[in-house]
């Protein structure tokens, strides 16, 4: 056995801290008051992150490539069918679903938080740009629908990792800090994810333009 | 001449207990006198958030008078939810009605909060001290509408 780079550290950090950005949006969230402000910062942070994501998903490195893990309806039945089968290194089809409806629910739900209000005094960069009505409803279904499902997919990504762990003896959670996976003498070096400094130092520069995109909204 | 004085003292005694029992001549009212409460309360609020936020420049004496209208406005939503005013303009939920030990408790928190934001604003000039009573304020509204308002 030997390691193999599969995540390189862009996609780590990207991981770990839009993890950190959701848990403390729902936090202040709940908090309330002049936790809201952080609620608003948290919200930024998340946005920018999804838009780096995206375009790293374009030209990153190849397990963090959407068309390394992206399949449609007729790939997900081929994969659903032959479980059993070695996985890929990267997102096998099922966990690139969960990516992309992770990043679709949290481009959602940040972009409806830029149009919402909570009625007392937080009211979101871009609510003044619609109607009071619609800037309620998107407000309500900010909170209570996109909202909602978020803690829906916290716990399904939770779980999956818990039965990758208990029943398919993988552990998913180690790879993504290290960025290593253990596998088999006989793979090629070649199939290693690209993680070399000028890799990272492009993805310093995507995630600059995503955060100053994101500034330039909040802005407006 | 007995009789008369005892009947007027009779229906003049329906009317004012009436009139204490129902703070509004139609439930309608009620809905309306809420609404606008509120919408004077969110105005004042914001004028407060501004300035704390430096958005707008501090006046003590501005806050002071933001806060009053608040503090007097809460005391005043506590009797604007009568039994017969849950009705379908109303954003209220239900469980206003349903709940009422419960929604009477937040209510006055936010009374309380508001009051103590008052104090505050005629006490101190500190932004930040100013900011925390005032996040106290918020969040009283803000567990009153997680709870009984929709959306």
């Amino acid at each position: 056995m030997k390691r193999l780079r599969v995540w390189d550290l862009p996609t780590r950090i990207f991981h770990w801290v839009i993890a950190f950005f959701v848990f403390g949006a729902l936090v202040t969230q709940y908090m309330g008051g002049s936790a809201m402000d952080w609620h608003f910062r948290f919200g930024y942070g998340a946005l920018a992150l999804v838009i780096f994501r995206l375009i790293w998903g374009v030209v990153g490195p190849r397990y963090a490539r959407f068309s390394s893990f992206v399949r449609g309806p007729g790939g997900l039945l081929a994969y659903w069918r032959s479980a059993r089968r070695a996985a890929p290194l990267g997102h096998n089809p099922l966990g690139g679903l969960s990516v992309l409806s992770m990043l679709a629910l949290v481009a959602v739900q940040t972009g409806t938080g830029l149009f919402s209000n909570d009625d007392i005094d937080a009211q979101g960069p871009l609510a003044k740009f619609v109607d009071d009505a619609w800037s309620g409803r998107i407000s309500g279904f900010h909170a209570h629908v996109s909202g909602t499902l978020i803690y829906g997919l916290i716990a399904l990504h939770v779980l999956a990792i818990v039965y990758y762990r208990w029943r398919k003896k993988q552990d998913l959670v180690g790879p993504m800090l290290s960025g290593d996976k253990w596998v088999d003498e006989a793979l090629p070096a070649e199939l290693a994810a690209q993680d070399t400094p000028g890799v990272r130092l492009l993805a310093l520069s995507i995630a600059a333009l995503s955060a100053g995109a994101v500034w330039l909204v909040v802005r407006l | 001449m007995k009789r008369i004085f005892m009947t007027l003292a009779a229906l003049s005694a329906m009317v004012f207990s009436a009139s204490a029992a129902a703070q509004f001549q139609k439930p309608a009212d009620a809905v309306k006198y809420r609404q606008g409460a509120y919408a004077v309360i969110s105005v004042h609020t914001q004028r407060i958030s501004a300035m704390l936020k430096g958005e707008t420049p501090f006046d003590k004496a501005a806050v002071e008078a933001n806060a009053a209208v608040i503090e007097s406005l809460a005391k005043q939503l506590t009797t604007a939810f009568p039994a017969d005013s849950n009705l379908a303009n109303s954003k209220a939920k239900p469980e206003v009605w349903e709940d009422k030990v419960h929604f009477k408790s937040k209510m006055d928190d936010f009374v309380a909060a508001a009051a103590k934001f008052s104090a505050s604003a005629r006490s101190t000039t500190d932004v930040n001290t100013l900011k925390t009573s005032f996040g106290g304020l918020t969040q009283s509204c803000k567990a009153c509408h997680d709870d009984y308002r929709t959306r």
